[in-house]
């Protein structure tokens, strides 16, 4: 096997399977949202082994010219890919709202608690608001 | 002592004029106690709402009108208050229309009352442009709930307990008020219009300019709509 561009994407494939897993093992990814990355780059190292199996794919549904399926394809991957990070952007949102919404609700609490502090005098001076600066 | 009535004032960078709400709610709604949730401000806004006798709770990051507002229906749901008001921090809200809404509420059997400027049309009624959105939005509410709402966008607003177990639970983000009508309509809670009369801010901005205002009718629009499209909740065990 001669070096040809089949055998450069099939390194380049390798390489990229590698990278993920070590970001996996260095805890930098998560699994879940590493096994489509996986899947991805097992895909591209099937289709660099065997180009003429996408060759038969695409005449098989009709596609004259194959390398315009693979862009189909690419673009398809992607899309749902940046959706599933959207998906998973929104559910950070979500749990970023909770845990700042009940930070602050127990950061008054425990300032209630604690009579030393300058929250707690604020609050207890609640009945009888100071006149410090601006009036009504 | 603790009171029965919480009125929640979601203020992000209002340092100008807070204490000066504050102390005019705090007048005339003597019977309740004041929450401010400061949601992130860059200015003193914590720090002079506690100095006025108001109950501050401080958000760490900006979160938005909903999130904040949520934070104070939590805050009244954990403390066992059995009423919640929502009102601007920026004057907008007058509180002498305040003693209507509650009597509203305890009057009905409604879940929440809402402060409308355009049942009596009276006060400040608004810009053009700001108007023939609520118009919009109303006309769209009327339709899908089958009930007359004449002021959707209004967040002059008076929770019973159903209402705040439910909003602190599940409160939407971004311009909530619209979309809380429908999430409220879709678990089967009433709610009810009073008249009131708005006034000019006294200081800041409104948190919808010309430009996001666009962005504003679709998103709501969106967001009514798809909340709408969901299942209605049964109501157990609570006859109307």
């Amino acid at each position: 096997m001669k070096p040809d561009v089949f055998l450069i994407s099939f390194l380049m494939s390798i390489g990229f399977m590698v990278w993920i897993v070590y970001q996996i093992r260095s805890r930098k990814l998560k699994e879940q949202y590493a096994i489509l990355w996986l899947l991805l780059s097992f895909i591209m190292m099937v289709l660099s082994l065997f180009p003429k199996l996408f060759d038969r794919i695409a005449h098989g549904i009709g596609v004259d010219y194959a390398p315009s399926l693979l862009y189909l394809l690419g673009l398809i991957g992607v899309l749902l890919i940046l959706l599933h990070l959207s998906v998973a952007v929104s559910a950070l949102t979500h749990k970023v709202i909770v845990l700042t919404q009940t930070v602050a609700i127990q950061e008054q609490q425990l300032a209630q608690l604690r009579p030393d502090s300058e929250a707690h005098r604020l609050q207890t001076a609640a009945a009888q608001p100071s006149d410090e600066g601006v009036s009504p | 002592m603790k009171k029965e009535v919480l009125i929640i004032m979601p203020a992000y960078n209002e340092a100008e004029g807070i204490r000066r709400v504050i102390a005019w709610i705090r007048e005339q709604i003597p019977y309740a106690d004041i929450l401010v949730v400061n949601d992130g401000s860059a200015d003193d806004t914590g720090r002079l709402a506690a100095l006025e006798g108001a109950i501050v709770l401080n958000l760490s990051v900006n979160l938005g009108i909903g999130g904040a507002v949520q934070t104070g229906y939590r805050y009244a749901a954990l403390n066992g208050y059995k009423y919640a008001a929502q009102m601007d921090g920026d004057g907008q809200h007058n509180p002498l229309d305040f003693a209507r809404l509650l009597e509203a509420i305890k009057a009905t059997n409604a879940d929440m009352v809402v402060g409308s400027r355009f049942v009596e049309k009276q006060g400040f009624q608004s810009t053009l442009a700001r108007r023939m959105g609520i118009v919009i939005l109303a006309k769209l509410l009327t339709g899908l709930l089958r009930r007359p709402v004449t002021d959707p966008t209004s967040g002059y607003r008076l929770c019973g307990p159903r209402a705040i177990a439910l909003f602190a639970k599940d409160y939407p983000t971004d311009y909530p008020e619209v979309e809380a009508l429908v999430l409220l309509d879709n678990h089967r809670l009433q709610f009810r219009e009073v008249p009131v009369v708005m006034n000019e801010r006294l200081a800041g901005t409104s948190s919808i300019s010309s430009f996001k205002s666009i962005y504003y009718m679709v998103k709501v629009i969106l967001a009514v709509l798809i909340t709408k499209s969901k299942k209605r909740k049964l109501r157990v065990g609570y006859e109307a």
